[in-house]
């Protein structure tokens, strides 16, 4: 398409207005290119270096490519067949006309109030931070964006990804994106050319396959990430009915109160309670009530961020890493100023009971009793128990403990320990003379609905183990009882509670089986012999 | 009101006769539902503001975008959600790539704000405390947010962004009489939830005014992981939400935008 009376008017009137400056050069040359260096001059070879002042023109032949340096670092790369000039040149403002042919732009970014445009037979472009090709009619902006302006007065914005077809504004079509990318530099072979722009598809191929991978394995990646609990802090939770058929809603948190402490708690919470006959009586009232198992160990090192990085952290460290303190805590936190509490306290480094010396293993004694609040709750350990206002006790072994199992396989246990109270010194007695309590425990494996579960649940063939032990969780009701003498032997009391209610706990598996999933299992994770 | 939903769904455990399994299901999936609002409202509520939220960035050429939250919901089916009927976000671009400076990102400025109407219609606000029956006085329900997103181009038509947004939420209620909670009185409760999200996605235009976005993110606060897969048209943006720890882990979404 010719130029436009208007653009030729540019040519002829603009040269004459030249602000001084550096001149542009010609770069780089290959094959026929041509420089008429003002309006008078005739056309010479041109070579690279040369100098191409204001009123300039340059023309590629059938086999030419060249690329034009201005001074603030904007370059120009023609196309074979292709015919410039340069209108206008200078510090704040450079002007290029397009007679025909195609080329290629990239405008860094410009100073304030400097313009940088190109003029074609069909409008006049002006950019800023812009990387854009442009022929007789066409414009297609890579990066950045091209403002338009038409000689009938319409402006157009081509913004980054689209091109101007002499009509409208449209999306770059993939061959114009390529072509568009490809290396314009004169004096590159065209094998050479095609190598890298195939070399460019390629690598846009693998990008698309990467996304495309990503997408289509979103399935997977979602089904794992839902087994999946966050790395620092665990939880899990869920609501169920437990064997009484009260509404249950369990909350299981693991986090680390500090760098070398690792503590599950897991909530149960109740909004009534209405205890269904049992082995043993219950005292306590039928009203909302929140029971609690809290399980620290405080290692004598700092353990990993990341609990992924725990197996070979205690791999590596097994004969140095050791827990120093081990707590597992059953509450009733009905009353929030009376919290019922059975705690085993342990310690690493106390007196071994058995009079054999300090020992360096775990040694724990039980604690009952009532805290005052929370805050005992939450700072709780063997050294200030009794302080507290909870009593020690340690286990009678002389007393015959009892046991019981559910008949046909049916998950149920029960268990009945006798526990002597500790003297002041806190040393070893054979409790003889001391009165002794009864933790008593029933334990059931329930599903979802507070129905026993049984053996053969666990036991059949094609079972799902994921939607097993999402409908799978514990409950271990606990009393405190006296004791009573029943013929020659000792028995708990039943009508006796310890601490006028018990503690129902019902504990979900997510929260293990989630962490087991992203753990590779040790046989040495934990070093205690206790 | 919250015994009696609890009354409502075990009575339809019991009283169904032959409840089938998907029945069951349903039923077991209504429980945890109820479970988790119990335990946290504010959290459970803000998988529904997550839905209306949008840290995508403004498209080459535009400066100015108005995002209007359709549907959302926690079903396959995109369904009118908590925040539909008053919520209203909008973006400004700051300065577009390279213009400030060769190879600067583009910046965009992102904020939204939603309330829910369907809030005041449970209230009761002439209970009394000699009423027999507890009663909501008051509720409100609603939730803000911000956000900061950067982009960069790889391609002409490809962009990286990322970004870090700010989500606030918030449940005031009042009864008009202290009700028992786990042993406490309760008469007022007032919940917040605030959340950072560090996010990052890749951004395709395709066609003509159209672009598909994949973005995730994760939530420092309270350790929330998302994932997001969009389609956006020119007025039309219809995406997934990809949330593993809730209960249904895809959530769709519909959105109403334009640019300028």
């Amino acid at each position: 398409m010719k130029p436009s009376l208007a653009s030729l008017i540019s040519i002829l009137i603009l040269p004459s207005i030249v602000f001084a400056a550096d001149p542009v050069l010609l770069k780089n040359v290959s094959g026929t290119v041509e420089l008429k260096a003002g309006e008078q001059a005739a056309w010479t070879q041109a070579l690279p270096g040369a100098s191409v002042p204001s009123g300039s023109q340059v023309r590629t032949g059938a086999d030419g490519r060249a690329e034009l340096k201005f001074k603030n670092k904007t370059s120009v790369w023609l196309k074979p067949s292709t015919n410039v000039a340069l209108e206008q040149q200078g510090a704040k403002h450079n002007r290029i006309i397009l007679a025909n042919g195609s080329m290629k732009l990239r405008v860094p970014h410009l100073g304030f109030r400097e313009k940088f445009e190109v003029r074609t037979p069909v409008a006049v472009a002006s950019v800023r931070g812009t990387v854009f090709t442009v022929d007789d009619r066409n414009l297609q902006t890579l990066f950045g964006d091209v403002k338009m302006a038409f000689d009938d007065g319409r402006k157009l914005d081509v913004p980054q990804g689209t091109g101007f077809n002499g009509e409208k504004v449209s999306l770059l079509s993939r061959i114009e994106e390529e072509i568009g990318l490809e290396n314009w530099a004169p004096g590159i072979a065209d094998d050479q050319r095609r190598r890298e722009l195939q070399e460019f598809v390629n690598n846009r191929q693998q990008i698309r396959d990467f996304a495309h991978d990503a997408l289509a394995r979103n399935n997977e990646v979602i089904a794992s990430l839902a087994a999946a609990v966050k790395q620092n802090d665990f939880a899990a939770g869920r609501t169920l009915t437990d064997v009484h058929g009260n509404l249950v809603r369990v909350e299981q948190v693991l986090d680390r109160p500090n760098p070398s402490t690792i503590q599950v708690t897991n909530v149960t919470l109740r909004t009534s309670y209405n205890f269904t006959s049992g082995r043993y009586s219950y005292h306590g009232t039928p009203d909302s009530r929140i029971d609690a198992l809290i399980g620290k160990a405080v290692f004598n090192e700092n353990l990993p961020t990341q609990i992924s990085d725990f197996p070979g952290f205690f791999s590596s460290n097994k004969d140095s890493v050791k827990i120093d303190y081990a707590d597992l805590i059953a509450v009733n936190m009905s009353d929030p100023n009376h919290i019922a509490t059975v705690a085993f306290l342990g310690e690493r480094g106390n007196l071994d009971p058995r009079n054999l010396g300090y020992t360096d293993d775990i040694v724990s004694n039980l604690y009952v009793g009532n805290l005052n609040g929370r805050e005992e709750l939450s700072t709780l350990s063997k050294a200030n128990a009794v302080s507290f206002g909870l009593t020690g006790y340690q286990e009678n072994k002389l007393a015959k403990s009892n046991y019981g199992n559910g008949s046909n396989g049916q998950l149920y246990s029960f268990a009945e320990k006798p526990f002597t109270k500790l003297p002041n010194t806190q040393t070893w007695t054979n409790g003889t003379g001391a009165s002794n309590i009864w933790v008593c425990t029933e334990n059931y494996v329930i599903n979802n609905s507070g129905g026993i579960r049984n053996v053969s649940d666990y036991t059949s063939s094609g079972i799902n183990v994921s939607d097993l032990l999402g409908n799978s969780a514990a409950e271990s009701v606990v009393f405190v009882k006296g004791e009573k003498r029943i013929g020659n032997g000792l028995a708990p009391d039943n009508a006796n509670d310890i601490l006028g209610t018990n503690i129902d706990l019902v504990i979900i598996p997510d929260l293990f089986y989630a962490v087991a999933k992203t753990l590779a299992t040790s046989a040495d994770v934990f070093n205690t012999t206790h | 009101m919250r015994k009696a939903a609890l009354a409502v769904l075990l009575a339809a455990a019991v009283l169904l006769p032959g409840t089938s399994r998907a029945e069951d299901q349903f039923s077991s999936f209504a429980l945890q539902q109820v479970g988790k609002l119990i335990s946290n409202p504010p959290l459970f509520l803000y998988e529904f503001q997550r839905n209306m939220e949008s840290t995508t960035p403004i498209p080459p050429g535009k400066f100015i975008g108005v995002n209007y939250h359709f549907l959302g919901g926690i079903l396959i089916i995109p369904l009118p959600d908590i925040t539909t009927d008053y919520n209203i976000s909008g973006k400004v671009r700051l300065h577009p790539e390279g213009r400030l400076y060769p190879g600067l990102p583009q910046l965009d400025l992102d904020a939204g704000y939603w309330k829910s109407p369907l809030a005041h219609k449970l209230e009761h606000p002439d209970a009394s405390a000699t009423d027999s029956q507890t009663k909501l006085t008051s509720l409100n329900v609603g939730g803000q947010y911000m956000a900061a997103v950067m982009s960069s181009s790889v391609e002409p038509r490809v962009r990286l962004f990322w970004g870090y947004k700010v989500s606030r939420l918030h449940v005031d209620m009042g009864l008009n009489k202290p009700s028992d909670v786990f042993g406490t009185q309760v008469q007022s409760f007032s919940g917040r939830l605030r959340e950072d999200t560090f996010s990052a996605g890749i951004e395709h235009a395709y066609s003509d005014g159209k672009r598909w976005t994949m973005e995730g993110g994760y939530g420092l606060k309270n350790h929330l992981l998302s994932a997001k897969v969009a389609w956006s048209g020119t007025f039309l943006e219809l995406g997934f939400n990809i949330y593993p720890e809730s209960v249904f882990i895809m959530q769709p979404e519909v959105n109403f935008h334009v640019y300028f």
